[in-house]
């Protein structure tokens, strides 16, 4: 398969030089790259029931590429980044990556939001050897260069924070104590959970499972389950409407277990909406797991800055307009590390071969080479206080360093500082 | 055998929710004989408009008020420009129209008051009751819901059996020629139904959202259920719509408290097709027969 494709993109590249030899001097031969522009383009929900939240990360992504292109731009070019609204759908996923190749002509494709949705495009762009960088999901398949090999995740998949949860419990006196149990949403977004923590060795007391779009109506029946099975700590596996329906249910018969909730369920800015006044007090004690800095840290060199540059750009300053200028900022430095002469190999190799010298926001070490590309490795625990802030809890990070065996262990990890101006 | 209690209790209220947008829906299938998709986006969109009165004024009634009359009207546009011009040659085209007039409502709703999903206060407590030494999984909100869903219930059937209005809107629906010849202004009825129907949706709305959140696409999947018991209860039957409404909350509860949450609309679609292979009319319809 690789072999077909690389005599494939021989075979082109010699077509395109013979046609375009005499006519067109010294110039890129992959699309979306020309003298002074890069072309990216992103699906992820602009509208639609998962909007909420993930629509503020192309936004902000785009925020940071103008800043970049106002500072002088990549190796001289400036990036384009276009946007198709899938909402969620994966049919739409599969309409706007077409319409991203075809008629935007992208170089490479960033951000690519969902489990479900790019599940529809994976095949077709690494067929087509589109580099895909920095998928927005946690979904465990995305990482297997053997059959992906165009297509790099960004954070942890829910397998690896499964298994650092799993760890975390183990290794508190407090928690480990306590009768745990499971509350998973269907579908492999909670098939991984449970894989990762079967892993980990957790057992549960009890577990329950709700099915998307099931939050519309109180989740009574599963909290009468977990109540009457005595459960003292509940982990949830759901996405941040869930959640909040969980905490409103939980709320109002009195059942009040210590919760640790994925790190994608539990966005403040999110939940204010629909919990209103009392959000501070129901989230105040969640457990959940977090890979940057804190962003309420605004004396870190990372949150200062992309604060500033959110505020400057009119953005509310939440988890997803700083995972979006995040991960904008280190595909700006892959760019760069990929050299003057921009090819979409070129970007594939400085990925992999130099992942480790890339700097953000995250305060865990990073695998992607030829072998693995996974991504960030793991977490640090965090616990939301009455203002909502996620505080670290651990000077320490979890760490898993494959999704498919092992288990988390504990390491320290110390983050480079940024680059000068979080420029690339 | 208190699980079990808890699980009917908790079924039974958010079966309330779901028999609310079955009315709405049978509402529109008496008076128009088609299926209104649209249904859910007309109550999401008219609940928005309560939870900006309600957010200015803090004023619950009247917020449900408000919500009522701009369901009327909102019922009454959407008949004129949507359905009118394109039933009359074709139903089936009329049914898909109401698909767009949904997808239309949803992104309006998204560009006016954004996609965020957002809360919605209840005028009464939302806690579980505490009886017998114990937290039940009813709230004196719940029983609000249940004893407007009643009345709801009640009022219509008047309308439609003891009423001149209600037998017209039925003769216009049944056989608009006839109908007509008899002297009833059949357009005039069918705007009511809709007028009505639109009323019927934002009440269901208002009541639902303080137990879900309110965004654009917050009561998608409330359609599913409601046009599952509308179906099953016979398209016309109003109590048919409540009984099954309910029924379809209960299998939900029971499903998911008893086995897995994803079995349960596996469930409510089985129950669906064994009852359009048993009695296709629905269970609570008279009629021999019904071409659609």
């Amino acid at each position: 398969m690789r072999f077909k494709f690389a005599t494939g993109s021989v075979a082109l590249g010699t077509a395109a030089a013979l046609a375009f030899a005499t006519a067109i001097p010294a110039q890129a031969a992959d699309p979306g790259v020309t003298s002074n522009k890069i072309v990216i383009g992103t699906t992820t929900p602009l509208t639609g029931p998962a909007a909420p939240g993930y629509k503020d990360i192309p936004v902000a992504a785009k925020a940071y590429f103008d800043y970049v292109n106002a500072n002088g731009g990549i190796n001289g070019r400036k990036v384009d980044l276009r946007v198709f609204d899938d909402q969620y759908n994966p049919a739409l996923a599969k309409k706007g990556t077409s319409q991203l190749i075809l008629r935007d002509k992208i170089f490479a494709m960033y951000g690519a939001l969902g489990t479900p949705t790019h599940s529809a495009v994976v095949q077709d762009l690494n067929r087509r050897g589109i580099p895909d960088i920095f998928v927005n999901t946690g979904g465990a398949s995305f990482d297997n260069p053997k059959k992906y090999p165009m297509t790099f995740p960004y954070f942890p998949s829910y397998i690896v924070e499964s298994k650092v949860m799993g760890y975390y419990m183990a290794n508190d006196p407090a928690l480990n104590a306590k009768k745990k149990c499971l509350f998973y949403q269907d579908g492999e977004f909670g098939d991984n959970a449970k894989v990762g923590f079967a892993a980990a060795g957790t057992t549960f007391a009890a577990t329950t499972s709700y099915f998307s779009g099931q939050q519309v109506a109180p989740f009574s029946a599963q909290i009468t389950k977990l109540k009457s099975a005595g459960c003292e700590l509940v982990v949830f596996f759901g996405v941040t409407s869930a959640t909040a329906q969980l905490l409103g249910t939980a709320a109002r018969s009195g059942f009040a277990p210590t919760w640790m909730i994925t790190s994608v369920g539990t966005d403040p800015s999110v939940l204010k909406g629909s919990l209103g006044a009392s959000t501070g007090a129901l989230m105040k004690g969640i457990y959940v797991p977090n890979f940057l800095v804190p962003a309420q840290d605004v004396g870190n060199a990372y949150v200062s800055q992309m604060k500033a540059l959110a505020s400057a750009n009119g953005l509310e300053w939440n988890f997803y307009t700083y995972y979006g200028i995040n991960t904008a900022y280190v595909l700006a430095q892959a760019l760069k590390a990929a050299g003057k002469d921009l090819t979409r190999e070129g970007l594939v190799n400085a990925m992999q071969t130099q992942s480790q010298n890339f700097r953000s926001a995250a305060v865990v070490p990073f695998i992607i080479n030829q072998k693995s590309h996974q991504g960030a490795t793991g977490y640090y625990m965090a616990q939301y206080n009455a203002n909502t802030d996620a505080e670290r809890l651990t000077d320490y990070v979890m760490v898993a360093t494959s999704s498919s065996s092992g288990t988390a262990r504990k390491i320290t990890f110390r983050p480079a500082p940024p680059t000068k101006k979080l420029l690339p | 055998m208190t699980n079990f209690i808890d699980f009917l209790l908790g079924g039974f209220s958010s079966g309330a929710v779901i028999a609310l947008m079955a009315l709405a829906l049978v509402m529109v299938w008496r008076s128009t004989r088609m299926v209104n998709f649209a249904q859910v986006g007309q109550a999401m969109f008219t609940t928005y408009i309560a939870l900006t009165v309600q957010q200015s004024t803090g004023n619950w009634l009247l917020a449900l008020a408000v919500a009522m009359v701009a369901g009327l009207i909102l019922g009454i546009v959407v008949f004129f420009l949507v359905i009118r011009p394109v039933k009359n040659s074709d139903t089936t085209g009329a049914i898909i129209a109401t698909f767009g007039v949904l997808i239309a409502l949803q992104a309006g709703a998204g560009m006016i008051w954004g996609g965020d999903p957002e809360g919605f206060i209840p005028p009464v407590s939302n806690a579980g009751l505490e009886f017998a030494g114990r937290i039940w999984p009813v709230s004196l909100y719940d029983i609000l819901v249940w004893i407007v869903t009643a009345a709801l219930v009640i009022g219509l059937t008047l309308l439609f059996t003891k009423t001149s209005l209600g037998l017209s809107m039925r003769a216009s629906a049944f056989n608009p020629e006839v109908a007509r010849l008899s002297g009833v202004r059949v357009n005039r009825m069918l705007i009511t139904g809709w007028a009505i129907a639109g009323a019927t949706g934002a009440v269901g709305g208002v009541l639902i959202a303080p137990v879900s959140t309110i965004s654009p696409n917050s009561f998608d999947i409330l359609l599913v259920f409601a046009f599952t018991a509308a179906v099953i209860g016979g398209l016309d039957s109003l109590i048919g719509a409540v009984t099954f409404g309910i029924g379809t909350g209960l299998v939900i509860s029971l499903v998911s408290g008893y086995t897995d949450a994803s079995n349960a609309p596996v469930v409510a679609l089985a129950l669906l097709a064994l009852n359009l292979l048993l009695k296709p009319d629905g269970v609570f319809s008279h009629h021999g027969s019904r071409s659609v």
